[in-house]
């Protein structure tokens, strides 16, 4: 039947027709095989369309995230650091993701804040630059502001951000953090783009030095208005022996020392540093106040190691006396003078106004806290002055710094004076008798070696012509201390 | 296509012709621009990159560099500044350093002198780095120990500035 259809459908088509349209059927079967067609090529179109859709918010999303992401690992490297003047991290720089006045850091931008990267560009000249950067997401953009000084420089990182927050790990208030990740959603609503972004922090906290790490600064110099120059001054016959390095600012240019210079024996070598930055700044004063009350009898007593004994009026010492662990204020100056011994171990001297005085036949046998803010801190001077420190005929013994930043000190030494350290505007050494400073500044009786303990902690010196090899040669001279 | 005797040809052809001519040349050059485009972005996040991490390189090949050098004399605190220059992934980078020395206080109380250089580095031009051109600043602590060996670098402040 099929083959008798086909040979009249053949029969009819071979007939020459003067009118040669389309037949119904051809029709119908065309429509109908055009419209197969047509709704296969519209749903595969539409299906593509869609597909365009995604992938392209897609790829924006993901090349926004490339984008930010060469920016934040770069910044989260950056962040935080270590301040030179102390050696411990910076807590005014680092990273933060909070949401408040101090999370922006003084560098606000429209929109909410993402993460906020801060440090210090440190420059050689001084000229430190403070820098901070913010992350803020503003409706679908993701922003980079850049302050430096006052400065702003934007960046706009994404256009299809949808929500953006960041995290740190382990320590979510990224005091201590070692990572931070970034969470980036795009605009998609189908499928939206989802990336984590993680980056190191560098590691801030670096150990602090000691005397196997580093080289100690038993005289450090600060130099500051008004001192009359070079700032080291050896007028003196005996030698001063310095146990480490003498540090001393360039102010006063490439002449840091007068007299004759071979008295000055340090152990490490004669450092000028530019704008050398005080070490003990940021020691706080004691929260005390000085009134017109009387002195507190007797003196030298203490209630407790950090306790502040205020002395209003000027005291003289000329007798012995023992003093017990505290912190001694004094508002109107202090003498020792001739016919004081005096004597305490964890005490801290503190001369707020007044002048310091050490005379002659004074003697002296102080060790200062070995714990606390005031570690090693014997003597402070407060008050710009021209002080002197008189060993005499007896022996003075400072187990500690004499910390005078404003002041012009004199060390005389009649016979051996013994230091923990100087950290003074500028110093004079005079006297026939020896001058020593450095830790452990205790001499021994017993000592068998003829070198210091300090000194034996430089076993190993790389040349003979290393100025350190010096600490060597000339420790080796040492042999006795005065003894108290 | 059996055209009847004397019809005349209405240019549809060529309507629809010259129609998909231009509908191609548009999708091509939207196509073209956005692979120009993204091209010029890929090179200058490249070329912003190369030249950071060749920064970084330089500054680190530096570090290693002082602090193989005499802590006492050429890499002292009162030493003269220092320069090298080295070519990583052909760029030209050359690196400034300056003693940036600090006394610091620890925990006992005592003071230490620490061996600080600060470091910049920037695309070799024959001169000096100025400010405008540095690309990484890093300050650098050594730890010199009073044999005179470094016993540790430690990483102060990096900032990359460009």
């Amino acid at each position: 039947m099929i083959a008798n259809l086909i040979r009249r459908w053949q029969t009819h088509v071979d007939q020459p027709r003067p009118d040669a349209g389309f037949t119904l059927i051809e029709v119908l079967i065309a429509v109908a095989l055009s419209s197969v067609i047509a709704g296969v090529t519209v749903a595969a179109m539409l299906t593509s369309m869609n597909v365009i859709d995604v992938t392209t918010e897609q790829i924006t999303t993901s090349t926004d995230t490339g984008l930010i992401a060469s920016w934040f690992y770069r910044d989260a490297q950056a962040a935080g650091g270590t301040a030179p003047a102390t050696g411990r991290p910076d807590a005014e720089t680092g990273v933060s993701v909070l949401h408040s006045t101090a999370g922006w850091q003084g560098c606000v931008q429209p929109g909410a804040l993402v993460v906020r990267f801060s440090w210090t560009d440190r420059v050689a000249s001084g000229l430190d630059r403070d820098v901070v950067v913010t992350y803020s997401l503003n409706g679908t953009k993701l922003t980079r502001r850049q302050c430096i000084d006052g400065a702003i420089a934007d960046l706009v990182l994404g256009g299809t951000i949808a929500d953006a927050s960041a995290t740190c790990s382990p320590d979510l208030s990224c005091v201590a953090a070692q990572r931070v990740s970034l969470q980036i959603t795009g605009v998609g609503e189908r499928i939206p783009a989802d990336h984590t972004l993680t980056a190191s922090l560098r590691d801030v906290a670096a150990p602090l030095p000691n005397s196997t790490t580093s080289v100690a600064a038993p005289l450090v110099v600060l130099v500051g208005d008004g001192t009359l120059c070079p700032p080291i001054a050896l007028n003196g016959a005996g030698a001063t022996t310095v146990i480490g390095d003498v540090v001393v600012s360039d102010a006063c240019g490439a002449s840091a020392v007068s007299g004759d210079p071979s008295r000055l024996q340090p152990g490490g070598s004669i450092t000028r540093i530019s704008d050398v930055a005080d070490p003990l700044e940021a020691v706080v004063e004691p929260d005390t106040s000085c009134t017109a009350a009387p002195n507190p009898t007797p003196l030298g007593v203490s209630s407790a190691a950090d306790a502040v004994i205020v002395h209003p009026q000027p005291v003289v010492i000329n007798s012995a006396l023992a003093l017990q662990p505290g912190r001694y204020l004094f508002c109107n100056g202090l003498t020792l003078s001739n016919g004081a011994v005096l004597t305490g171990t964890g005490v801290t001297l503190i001369v707020q106004g007044g002048t310091l005085r050490v005379e002659a036949g004074a003697r002296a046998d102080l060790w200062a806290p070995t714990t606390g803010d005031l570690a090693n801190l014997l003597i402070w001077v407060m008050s710009s002055q021209s002080l002197s420190v008189d060993a005499g005929p007896a022996a003075v013994n400072l187990r500690g710094l004499l910390y005078a930043p404003d002041a012009d000190v004199t060390v005389h030494s009649q016979l051996a004076t013994s230091l923990g350290g100087l950290v003074v505007r500028s110093v004079t050494f005079d006297g026939p008798g020896t001058t020593r400073l450095g830790l452990p500044s205790r001499p021994s009786a017993s000592l068998r070696s003829p070198l210091p303990p300090a000194s034996r902690a430089h076993p190993s010196l790389r040349s003979p012509s290393s100025p350190r090899a010096a600490l060597r040669r000339t420790s080796s001279s040492y042999r006795v201390y005065p003894l108290d | 296509m059996i055209r009847a005797p004397g019809t005349e040809d209405r240019g549809a052809a060529l309507i629809l012709a010259i129609a998909f001519v231009v509908m191609i040349g548009t999708i091509g050059a939207g196509l073209a621009g956005l692979i120009t485009s993204s091209a010029n972005n890929r090179v200058s996040l490249q070329t912003l990159r190369t030249r950071e991490y060749s920064a970084d390189g330089a500054v680190q090949e530096a570090v290693a560099m002082v602090r193989g050098l005499d802590s006492d004399t050429t890499a002292s605190c009162s030493a003269a500044d220092g320069t090298a220059v080295s070519t990583i992934n052909s760029i030209a980078i050359r690196v400034d350093w300056n003693a940036a020395c600090s006394i610091i206080r620890n925990g006992d109380g005592e003071l230490f002198v620490q061996r600080n250089v600060v470091f910049d580095a920037c695309e070799d031009v024959g001169a000096v780095c100025v400010p405008s051109a540095v690309i990484v600043r890093a300050q650098v602590n050594f730890s010199d120990a009073p044999s005179g060996d470094v016993t540790d670098t430690f990483v102060q402040s990096w900032s990359v500035n460009r």
